[in-house]
């Protein structure tokens, strides 16, 4: 509701002064009609005077009072974003330059330039709304009105693929300042001073408070905010979720029962943890795990310095990535430490054995030791090649066909599965365009071909089927091996698991083989699938995005 | 063939010394890039080959210098660290004609200095040239596989001969488009990759008939003979 209307301005002793005019008004007008009885209404004279007139001092004490907290309140710096609408034209060019890094800017007041950088005024568009961004390739220009002043601000976006993104968030913001409000208009109602000031103040609250609720609803971590006796008394929606618990059960609960009830297993028992934090006034941080998920939990006690309440608040973050991320540095030690290290200490102790006897030296010892290079040679490879599918990002994709890749992937394995006498047959006649990385999408499919050869028997067929279904462009690679153990399925794809089999069947790779092609289709933004069954054989399915034909 | 070779690895050089000589080479080895250009500005060679990563200066920078400095486009080969689409590209933007992953396996290095060495003096025209179970006739421009005869249209002709004649050379997409195409201008590359596809599939130019073309992605191709 717009509370507009209401005057500019009233003195604060307005309504006591209106309540005695009414009254000694309607005492006159009393007087008037009954003027020949004086003397009686004499009597009520004393009251109908020194009533209104105490009425009216008690109530400009009250308003007074009144009017000072309402001052205060309205002193209380607003917590609220300031619109960009308001903002100085050159102040605005100031933050776009820091939010966005352009290429290039310019900024003119009523045509005159004052300041540029690889742009012109003459390059401008026409411009004929103020406030409405005009983008023309990589520039965007727009005018804004400023207290009848006319500003141009000109912005070379760099021309990368976050510049369609940055030219439609421009076009969002509303830049230019609201058009002239109108004259107020006498209010029918007489308005005081005080009663607009209430609702100025009440506005300004909810402002606040919505402004803070939003805040917290909206941080990137989970907060509670708990009394002096550890009671819940606001958690914000991250907690909802993390807990499972809706939010009305949340506050009122005790923080320790929600900690206990979901993370029984925590180092030292919860309400220790939490009434040190209150008692001794210590913060603490600890770790949590929720739901299989890892938490960061900190811990730290609050004073209000106005009336010396206390209680704790407690900031919860997400740390489940940086956990995985340091399980993937632990177990890439781990491999490096026994996979790659294990053929390089087979080939010194090798080395050693010969050169105690260089006589013995025959073609077999050096068979031996080209075998475990080259063992140590494929493992560096495969790491090496799953560092760079990691490191993949779309900016470096380019428009690549995809039976042409499997073409090239297939002529690779060819020699390979020629040896076992292994039939490569390519099924597929249509082109499919997508945006990616050949290359790497090219070793991802030789990977899983150069599987479907080892795991197949001699003699057989692999068949690779290249086919569209929807948007979407998929590949089919499907061999007649003995199949993968059901048990296998659900870890095949991770990373450093080798297949008991192949080890069984002394065939080398460290499992990163199939993790480097997973991370090549995640990239892609495809998606990969395996059936197998034992004894009839594997299907890998790839499905890929294709790129947008008018692009 | 006079062969300059840039590498600082000892073992490297000496093995691609030993087969560069084994097929009558000759083959200078330098362990840095300033002793590299010196000998490469003032004596003469016929190749050169380098390698990424050397002590003084990056390969790339020598190989810029060699370009800057000597008054013919002396063919040059990289040796990269990996099969790796970035270093490739890198290589081949400073003037390199071809690349070669370490550790270079003989067979492939050789066929590379061929290729190379047979671009100053191609093949003297002959109406009749064997390439595996192909066979061109130049002169009815018409071709047969196992004996058979391929149709092929006049631009499916060009490329393929182009191809043959260039066995283990690296064809950039824009080689292709001017000695093919006979343009220069920058058109939808999406056209070479897709007639380049199409016809791989129509001529059979894959393993079970001795050939494959190689697909280096964003720059060209290679076809390459199968032992």
């Amino acid at each position: 509701m717009k509370k507009h209307w209401l005057p500019d301005k009233l003195p604060p002793w307005s309504l006591g002064l209106a309540i005695f005019g009414v009254l000694a008004g309607s005492y006159l007008i009393t007087l008037f009609a009954l003027g020949y009885a004086l003397s009686a209404t004499s009597l009520l004279a004393l009251p109908l005077i020194a009533l209104p007139l105490a009425a009216t001092v008690q109530l400009t004490i009250v308003n007074r009072a009144l009017n000072r907290q309402l001052d205060r309140m309205a002193r209380i710096q607003t917590l609220s974003l300031p619109a960009p609408s308001r903002r100085q034209p050159h102040k605005l060019l100031e933050h776009f330059r820091a939010l966005l890094n352009p290429e290039g800017w310019l900024l003119a007041e009523d045509g005159d330039l004052l300041h540029n950088q690889n742009m012109t005024l003459g390059e401008a568009p026409p411009l004929p709304e103020p406030g409405q961004w005009q983008h023309q390739q990589q520039q965007s220009w727009i005018r804004l009105t400023r207290d009848e002043t006319n500003y141009v601000i000109g912005l070379t976006l760099r021309n990368d693929l976050s510049r369609e993104v940055i030219q439609h968030f421009l076009s969002r913001l509303e830049l230019d300042s609201p058009a002239q409000q109108a004259p107020w208009r006498k209010p029918l109602v007489i308005q005081t001073a005080r009663l607009r000031k209430v609702i100025l103040a009440s506005e300004r609250l909810t402002q606040m408070q919505a402004f803070i609720n939003n805040s917290f609803e909206h941080m990137p971590d989970g907060v509670i905010v708990t009394d002096e006796l550890g009671v819940i008394r606001f958690a914000n929606r991250h907690i909802e979720n993390w807990f499972r618990e809706p939010m009305p059960s949340l506050t009122g609960m005790p923080v320790t029962s929600l900690l206990e009830a979901h993370s029984p297993d925590s180092q030292l028992p919860w309400h220790e943890i939490v009434s040190e934090a209150l008692t001794l006034k210590e913060s603490r941080t600890l770790d949590l795990t929720l739901h299989g998920k890892d938490f960061l939990l900190r811990l730290a006690p609050f004073i209000l310095p106005e009336n010396g309440q206390f209680g704790i608040i407690t900031n919860i973050s997400d740390i489940s990535e940086l956990r995985a991320q340091q399980r993937q540095h632990r177990e890439a030690i781990d491999f490096i430490s026994h996979d790659v290290r294990s053929p390089l200490v087979s080939q010194l102790a090798l080395i050693e054995q010969l050169k105690r006897d260089p006589a013995s030296i025959d073609d077999l010892h050096l068979e031996q030791l080209g075998m475990l290079a080259r063992r140590s040679y494929s493992l560096a490879e495969e790491f090496v090649q799953l560092a760079r599918a990691e490191q993949l990002t779309e900016p470096r994709f380019y428009e690549c066909e995809l039976l042409a890749i499997v073409e090239n992937a297939r002529d690779s394995v060819f020699e390979q599965a020629q040896r076992k006498h292994i039939t490569l047959q390519l099924i597929g006649t249509e082109d499919l365009w997508l945006r990616g990385n050949a290359e790497l999408l090219e070793r991802a499919v030789i990977n899983l071909l150069t599987n479907a050869v080892q795991y197949s028997p001699e003699d057989a067929t692999v068949s690779i089927h290249v086919y569209r279904a929807a948007h979407l462009a998929c590949l089919a690679i499907a061999d007649e091996g003995s199949g993968i153990q059901p048990e296998e399925l659900p870890f095949l794809f991770d990373r450093y698991h080798r297949q008991k089999r192949s080890e069984l069947e002394g065939t080398f790779g460290a499992g990163l083989g199939l993790s480097f092609v997973k991370t090549v289709v995640e990239k892609h933004r495809g998606e990969i699938t395996v059936e197998s069954l034992p004894d009839e054989g594997t299907t890998f399915t790839l499905k890929l995005p294709i790129s947008d034909p008018m692009l | 063939m006079r062969i300059a070779l840039l590498e600082d690895e000892h073992e490297q050089a000496q093995r691609i010394q030993s087969i560069l000589s084994d097929k009558g080479h000759h083959c200078d080895s330098f362990a840095t890039g300033q002793a590299f250009l010196g000998a490469v500005l003032h004596r003469s060679y016929d190749l050169m080959i380098l390698d990424w990563q050397i002590p003084d200066m990056t390969g790339i920078d020598v190989l810029k210098s060699v370009r800057e400095q000597l008054n013919w486009p002396i063919p040059a080969i990289f040796l990269t660290q990996r099969d790796s689409e970035s270093d490739i590209v890198c290589a081949l933007d400073a003037g390199a004609d071809d690349y070669l992953a370490k550790p270079a396996r003989a067979a492939e290095l050789l066929a590379r200095i061929n290729a190379l060495a047979r671009r100053s003096n191609p093949e003297s025209d002959k109406e009749l040239l064997q390439f595996g179970p192909f066979e061109v006739n130049t002169q009815q421009r018409s071709m047969t596989l196992h004996g058979e005869p391929l149709t092929l249209t006049d631009k499916d002709f060009d490329l393929t001969l182009f191809l043959f004649q260039n066995q283990g050379r690296l064809l950039t997409r824009e080689l292709l488009l001017e000695r093919v195409w006979g343009l220069t201008k920058d058109i939808n590359t999406r056209t070479v990759d897709t007639h380049m596809s199409r016809l791989r599939r129509r001529l059979g130019l894959n393993p079970e008939n001795g050939f494959r073309i190689k697909t280096i992605y964003q720059r060209g191709y290679r076809l390459e003979a199968i032992a």
